[in-house]
């Protein structure tokens, strides 16, 4: 009993608050869910945001915390989990308003608050976990309540294939990670990053790369890096808009959050020469997203493409996190701004799409002039995609650039800059569809006090973080402190 | 520093108010935009100099991102050219756009770009003047797809929006280049930097380099040209204002506001130079057998830039400055004229155009006063400033001397051709329609411009020299100067005569030599699009891996549910329909709703817990 007398020990039940907020809110909306009937059905989601803007009070105080450790040393407490336990809340809440309005009055209406929590969930568990065994759980627990999300909404042929190639290809993906975790327990006889990060140092270096090799897998798969990014397109497609808006954001922000606290914590002093791997699948990532991107005439592949080529960017910035201090507040604002102006993007590809029942180029043709408020919104997201000022996109551009010339990566600079010169052209083909073409049908746009919401509140600090980038920045700089 | 910070955010509140209100105004918003302007220029014009405002915009590690105003001599100047012309053009606007529905929406697009170029012009950093930069270029976009019916309108700004967006992937590697070097994006800061030799030769002749690629886009230069004589679908006050005087030249406008950082940095005023004669000598060829007549503008404008950038990399800031004032006086008349030709007759191509001097003197008039400034005929204004651009030249040898005069020649061959052909001869078109209610505010911007078309160099060259920024150097010698009118002179009359019927003044072979260049410098576009093409046959490849993936586990998923058919599958079975008959048993007594099941679960566990925490309690 020496076990449960040492974990009682180290209970630390304020260092998950927000965490157990949101899977006890989850837990008890599976019962409600059943028997919410009439309108009655609205409430799981209305009880999920307050769940969440309750979870996101919690995470607040977490930004001044002092770094310490909870759980025995499996779990952190420091602003570095707190700034990006808050990215994926926000991002939650924001895809829940939007889902929101998408479900009135469907089937799944009372239904997709639960997965999207306990997704949200495990995002904030795997932004905090400090052991391997954790980190695997946590994995498995962002993604399987995402397949379940993207197969919830349609059960049409597209989407059963989209989840099962999710499915089989994340299994796969997050076996072969879970493989290379065992090396590193193998090489130092502990499952504690720190502990890990310390042993390693004496280490083969032989193996130690072999196991990052298959490490990078589980979270190239959620971060969409190329090669692991071909269930990407697949599935953003085969998901409804918000879905998809959804898996764009939460996993990615959550495996970003994992990826650099292994690397900073686990793998310090670019053991098995980890900048210049990401360095080039960064190249590779941007390069290739930006291309395929080029020729695509459906909306949500388009965009899909477009966050392949948004992870490489901020990949960019984490291949120097470890040698440049500046790294950790660019990838923390280019997070808040990506999620911000992706949301907004498949938000508006959510109402066009509800509206006409298609995602192609085509059904957003004079939007200008049939919905001017979303077209707007739409217009802004994609400029700041494409890090026009002054968006917040362009502010988090220039972050990451500085940091990559500050970590000595010049030529990836170059080459990002001249990716952001093609990303302006097929940004550009949806605006001037939008603007510059007649409308071939008259209806507006899917009304929702949900949509209006959610772009209402992306669109706003698009532009405010993007005119003040110092006050993100600030929060952001606050968030670069890691339990080291 | 109120009226400092009021110029460009002036235009700029006009525009959402034209925007909003525009529909309930007489003049659709266009005078609110004009207004505005109006006292932005006045508030240039009482400002007292060397005003300046300057702020920290953010900080990142150890850079310091500043936004600012300033007044120098030199962004003085060009606000006040830059104000003057939209004045006037906005003047035109009003009667141009008279009577059309969507007139909100371009006076708001016109507020947009005149408050983006002034912040361009007056701003101190370069963080700033990036965005603005970044602004104008979308506010070009919007405006050249204005009439989103043109033919080619919406193809036309996107690949004016792209092909200035790859010079400015330069201009922002240049200036993040400069922040990391200097630690702040002040200008002053930098400059101070350079000429204190804090910077390595090498570093900055980089920066030089990546600056010109931002004003090669931005001023349609070689091998960036490509867009600005497509940009012509849009409406000609958006020719005058972005595509001739203003916008374009902000290419040139940049290499004046960095001089000191091209000046330290040889190999990069080189290459301005090739680049610049090479764009001038070309363009111009062009634009002796272009068939439309804004398109021969287009070129012109082309060539004319590359006369400043000739004039910039042989040293000769101030006379490029008094081109740019110049030029923007007298191809924004050309253009506005153009345009009342276009609004009468329905067409702008040469060919159907002639002897339009008799139902529109006042514009031929216009036009004539601009085309003899633009051939350097004295006293107009384009004499003064392309003499100060060949007494730099001459002054460096007599071979950059003789690229001057042959470039007065062209531009007299081009635009004798097209005026003209115009104007002169017998009409070929149908006659023109009758003038609109409003034509008088279009003449009165033509007019004014024609006016400083006329005037402006006499006075810059004279009594308000003091205002030019840059010092004066030598005068041309007589000789030099002598040959550039005559050469002027000369290709006026050959293009008058060659093109009285609307022929190209020196043969076709130019327009065969513009099929070439536009399929040379759009290659890297196909290029990409080709690439972009085969990449996803490697997807495919990637694809197929995980479908194999996922098919191995199917087929594994399959064998083993024929083994564990098979095998213990049997007494499974059995096992199975025990269970079952024990099942339907208990089915009586339990109502089947998974919901409630669940429910029992909680109560389970709430129990459990509830249990323990008593048990546990001290």
């Amino acid at each position: 009993m020496t076990g449960g007398v040492a974990m009682g020990g180290c209970m630390d039940l304020g260092a998950v608050a927000p965490e157990m907020v949101l899977a006890g809110t989850a837990l008890a909306l599976v019962p409600a869910a059943g028997w919410a009937r009439g309108r009655w059905r609205r409430l799981p989601a209305a009880l999920a945001l307050l769940a969440l803007l309750a979870a996101m009070g919690l995470t607040v105080p977490m930004l001044t915390a002092t770094p310490r450790e909870a759980f025995c040393g499996t779990y952190a407490v420091d602003p570095f989990r707190a700034f990006y336990q808050l990215v994926i809340e926000a991002g939650a809440v924001v895809s829940l308003l939007s889902l929101a309005s998408h479900f009135r009055a469907s089937e799944q209406e009372p239904h997709h608050p639960v997965a999207l929590l306990m997704a949200t969930v495990g995002g904030m568990g795997l932004a905090a976990a400090t052991d391997l065994g954790l980190i695997v759980l946590f994995l498995q627990m962002v993604s399987f309540p995402s397949y379940l999300l993207v197969l919830l909404v349609r059960s049409d042929g597209p989407a059963q294939e989209a989840t099962l190639k999710y499915f089989l290809y994340g299994a796969a993906a997050l076996a072969v990670m879970a493989y290379g975790l065992t090396f590193l327990f193998g090489l130092t006889g502990s499952l504690n990053l720190r502990a890990i990060g310390a042993g390693l140092a004496g280490a083969d270096r032989a193996w130690v790369a072999l196991a990052f090799g298959l490490v990078v897998v589980g979270y190239g798969f959620e971060m969409t890096l190329v090669p692991f990014h071909v269930w990407a397109p697949d599935v953003f497609q085969g998901g409804t808009a918000p879905i998809s808006g959804f898996v764009s954001v939460v996993p990615k922000a959550a495996a970003f959050a994992g990826l650099l606290r292994l690397l900073l914590e686990a793998m310090p002093g670019a053991l098995a020469a980890w900048p210049s791997v990401l360095a080039l699948m960064a190249a590779a990532t941007m390069t290739f997203g930006n291309l395929v991107a080029l020729r695509q005439a459906s909306l949500k592949r388009l965009l899909a493409y477009s966050s392949i080529a948004q992870a490489g960017y901020m990949l960019m910035a984490v291949a120097v996190a470890g040698r440049v201090p500046q790294a950790l507040p660019a990838i923390g604002y280019y997070v808040v701004a990506y999620l911000l102006m992706n949301l907004a993007a498949f938000t508006v590809v959510a109402q066009v799409e509800r509206m006409s029942g298609s995602d192609g180029l085509a059904t957003v043709r004079g939007l200008g002039r049939r919905a001017p408020w979303s077209a707007a919104a739409l217009t802004l997201a994609l400029l700041s995609l494409a890090g026009v000022p002054p968006l917040a996109g362009f502010a988090g551009k220039v972050f990451l650039l500085l940091a990559a010339i500050d970590g000595d990566l010049a030529w990836l600079a170059v080459l990002a800059a001249a990716n952001m010169a093609v990303a302006l052209s097929y940004y550009v083909a949806v605006i001037a569809e939008m603007y510059f073409r007649e409308p071939e049908r008259p209806e507006g746009m899917a009304p929702g006090v949900g949509y209006a919401f959610a772009l209402g509140l992306c669109s706003a600090a698009t532009l405010a973080f993007g005119i003040a980038p110092s006050v993100l920045r600030g929060v952001a700089q606050l968030g670069a402190t890691l339990l080291r | 520093m109120i009226p400092l910070l009021a110029v460009p955010v002036l235009p700029l509140l006009a525009a959402l108010a034209a925007l909003g209100l525009g529909r309930r105004l007489p003049w659709g918003g266009g005078e609110l935009v004009v207004g505005a302007v109006t006292l932005s220029m006045a508030g240039l014009a009482l400002m007292p100099p060397g005003a300046a405002l300057s702020a920290t915009w953010f900080e990142s590690g150890s850079y310091r991102l500043t936004v600012g105003l300033a007044a120098t001599p030199l962004t003085w100047f060009v606000a006040m050219t830059v104000a003057g012309v939209a004045l006037c053009v906005g003047l035109y606007s009003l009667g141009y756009m008279a009577g059309r529905d969507d007139r909100p929406r371009f006076f708001a697009e016109m507020g947009l770009f005149v408050g983006a170029m002034l912040t361009l012009v007056l701003s101190s950093s370069l963080a700033l003047l990036f965005a603005a930069w970044e602004l104008v270029g979308l506010a070009s976009f919007l405006l050249i797809g204005f009439d989103h019916a043109a033919p080619g309108a919406a193809g036309a700004a996107a690949k004016a929006f792209l092909m200035t967006r790859t010079g400015d992937v330069g201009l922002l590697l240049g200036w993040l280049l400069a922040l990391g070097l200097v630690g702040s994006s002040d200008i002053e800061a930098l400059v101070g930097t350079i000429e204190g030799g804090g910077i390595a030769p090498g570093a900055s002749t980089l920066i030089a380099l990546l600056m010109l690629a931002g004003a090669i886009g931005k001023s349609a230069q070689l091998p960036l040209s490509a867009w600005l004589p497509d940009a012509m679908v849009g409406p000609t006050p958006v020719s005058a204002l972005l595509h001739s005087a203003t916008m374009v030249a902000a290419g040139v406008f940049l290499v004046l506001r960095l001089y000191p950082v091209f000046a330290a940095a040889p190999f990069a005023l080189d290459a301005l130079f090739w680049i610049g004669a090479v764009t001038a000598l070309a363009a111009g060829l062009i634009a002796t057998a272009e068939t439309d007549l804004k398109r021969v503008l287009a070129w012109s404008t082309c060539s004319q830039l590359g006369e400043m950038m000739v004039a910039l990399g042989l040293g000769g800031p101030r006379a490029a400055t008094l081109h740019l004032a110049a030029h923007a006086a007298f191809k924004s008349t050309l253009f506005l004229a153009a345009g009342v030709v276009q609004e009468r007759m329905g067409s702008r191509a040469l060919d159907r155009l002639g002897g339009l001097v008799r139902p529109l003197p006042l514009t031929g008039a216009a036009f004539l006063v601009a085309a003899l400034a633009l051939a350097g005929v004295p006293p107009l204004s384009g004499y003064w400033s392309e003499d100060a651009v060949l007494a730099v030249a001459s002054r460096h040898g007599p071979g950059t001397g003789t690229l001057v005069v042959l470039l007065v020649f062209l531009g007299g061959a081009y635009i004798g051709r097209a005026g003209a052909a115009t104007f002169l001869g017998q009409g070929r078109g149908r006659a023109p329609a009758a003038a609109g209610t409003s034509g008088w505010a279009m003449g009165a911007g033509m007019g004014g411009l024609a006016l400083a078309a006329a005037g402006l160099g006499w006075l810059l060259a004279g009594q308000l020299g003091a205002v030019l920024p840059f010092a004066a150097g030598p005068e041309a010698e007589a000789g030099w100067r002598n040959l550039g009118i005559a050469a002027g002179i000369l290709g006026l009359g050959i293009g008058a005569a060659r093109g009285w019927g609307g022929a190209p003044a020196l043969g076709t072979f130019p327009t065969r030599l513009a099929a070439g260049l536009a399929a040379a410098t759009e290659a890297p576009a196909r290029w990409t699009m080709r690439l972009a093409r085969t990449i996803p046959t490697v997807e495919g490849a990637l694809d197929a891996g995980a479908r194999g993936i996922a098919e191995g586990a199917r087929r594994a998923a399959r064998t083993t549910g024929r083994v564990e058919s098979r095998g213990f599958g049997r007494g499974g079975d059995r096992l199975a329909a025990g269970l079952a008959s024990g099942g339907e048993r208990l089915r009586a007594l339990q109502a089947g709703r998974l919901y409630l099941y669940t429910l029992g679960l909680f109560a389970w566990t709430a129990a459990a817990l509830a249990t323990g925490a008593l048990m546990l309690w001290p």
